[in-house]
């Protein structure tokens, strides 16, 4: 699904974050991207999407390397709220937004939002009063990134520290949600310092430590 | 295109005081001068008015603009969407053509304040004219824009950079519309020699200048997005 081939990056030309990092994701594996703090998790992620200059050989999502094709296919949810929501719009208008020109098939039934967001724990007084996003706490922004990704059926989601601010019921969400894309063949790129909620979901993992990469099973 | 279109008429309701607070600034501000100014000969105002127009004008597009690419900075709205993903292009399209819209609205609404209280008659003519005349300076105005506030947001001083650069790459097409806008008035106003004032030439260098600005400016902007 996703080769990636001596991939590199640096801000500085003499200050490589990583350099000739390869892999190969398949469809319905699951990628745990591990590393310190400022070993260039993000970066890898941003790279990938284009947002930084990423120096490569190869890079290449489901059979196509241009740039417009892997951000079509990709879901990205960021460590940072604000990033990928409006924060003016209430929840249910920003999955609307994220999900009408979304690749989901025509032909598939449009998602009942409001029961998603109820499943999620959305309250309905939130919903009803179209409360805007801006203010939500972190765990309620972070539920609706969730929901706006388990929407977007793409086969490629990019999570950078997903159970940031989730509760307990969050976390067994997500899990399942991620678990559920696995059995539909989707594959799962996740950035995380939550070793025991990651650690039993993993089929692959890929460290990040200095200019120097290793690529492992758990 | 249309769902972007929606999204930022959306963005806008939401966040009103992004067009409000300019509108009200130049509306009052127009209203304050053109009262100062009222014991004016009609000859002095044709050229005070246009100038007046098209300079408020200005500050309320440059406001406005800078309002809402604080507000895009703030929420990661350009990246959220490219990776969306729209392309550049249709990006720079769509908010392009909603503030453009804004913006005609508003300078008709200005120049026929202005007029009225000059005496001009305000025929269906006159509100075409107005508008073949706005549309160039809008069209190379506003991608101008867009592209000044990409450029200056993501530094710490935008406010104090962004008229630094957008005011004087403004000035020749703003320096062309007051020049036609004035013809045109000049051409209905009462009171005047009422000879005929050769117009074709200077509206033919403001659509030249409109043309270019907006070329160039669209095709920075979708180089500078994807840079973002």
């Amino acid at each position: 699904m996703l080769t990636a081939k001596n991939l590199s990056f640096g801000y500085t030309p003499d200050q490589l974050l990583f350099s000739h990092l390869s892999f190969a994701v398949r469809p319905g594996e699951i990628w745990h991207l591990r590393g310190d703090n400022g070993a260039g998790k993000t970066t890898l992620f941003k790279g990938l999407l284009g947002l930084l200059n990423l120096r490569y050989e190869w890079l290449e999502l489901t059979g196509s390397s241009s740039l417009q094709h892997f951000r079509q296919h990709t879901t990205y949810m960021p460590a940072e709220g604000a990033l990928g929501q409006f924060s003016y719009f209430a929840a249910a208008t920003n999955l609307q937004l994220f999900t009408s020109s979304s690749l989901s098939s025509p032909s598939s039934p449009k998602p009942h939002l409001q029961q998603q967001l109820e499943a999620w724990g959305f309250r309905t007084s939130t919903l009803q009063h179209h409360l805007q996003v801006r203010h939500f706490s972190t765990g309620m922004r972070q539920r609706l990134a969730c929901l706006r990704t388990q929407l977007s059926k793409r086969p490629l989601w990019i999570m950078d520290e997903p159970t940031r601010g989730l509760d307990q019921r969050g976390q067994a969400l997500l899990k399942t949600m991620i678990l559920h894309h696995q059995t539909q063949g989707g594959a799962t790129l996740i950035a995380s310092h939550h070793q025991t909620w990651i650690n039993p979901i993993t089929t692959h993992i890929l460290e990040l430590h200095g200019p120097k990469c290793s690529h492992q099973r758990p | 295109m249309l769902s972007l279109l929606r999204f930022f008429v959306l963005s806008m309701m939401s966040n009103k005081e992004q067009v409000l607070s300019p509108l009200s600034f130049g509306l009052a501000l127009v209203l304050l001068i053109a009262v100062g100014t009222s014991a004016l000969p009609a000859d002095a105002k044709i050229i005070i008015y246009p100038t007046l127009l098209f300079v408020i004008g200005l500050i309320v597009l440059s406001w406005m603009l800078l309002k809402h690419f604080h507000t895009f900075a703030q929420e990661h709205t350009l990246i959220t969407l490219l990776l969306h993903p729209f392309r550049p292009l249709t990006i720079t399209c769509a908010f392009g053509l909603l503030i453009l819209t804004i913006n005609l609205i508003t300078f008709i609404g200005l120049g026929w304040l202005l007029a009225a209280m000059l005496g001009v008659s305000t025929s269906l003519g006159w509100l075409l004219s107005l508008t073949a005349c706005l549309s160039p300076y809008l069209l190379g105005m506003v991608p101008l824009g867009f592209l000044c506030c990409l450029l200056t947001t993501i530094t710490p001083s935008s406010t104090m950079l962004f008229p630094v650069i957008y005011f004087p790459l403004a000035t020749p097409l703003t320096l062309a519309s007051i020049e036609v806008y004035a013809l045109l008035w000049q051409s209905s106003a009462p009171g005047l020699d009422g000879a005929s004032y050769a117009i074709t030439g200077p509206l033919g260098l403001l659509m030249l200048l409109g043309g270019f600005f907006a070329l160039l400016s669209t095709w920075l902007i979708s180089w500078a997005l994807t840079a973002l």
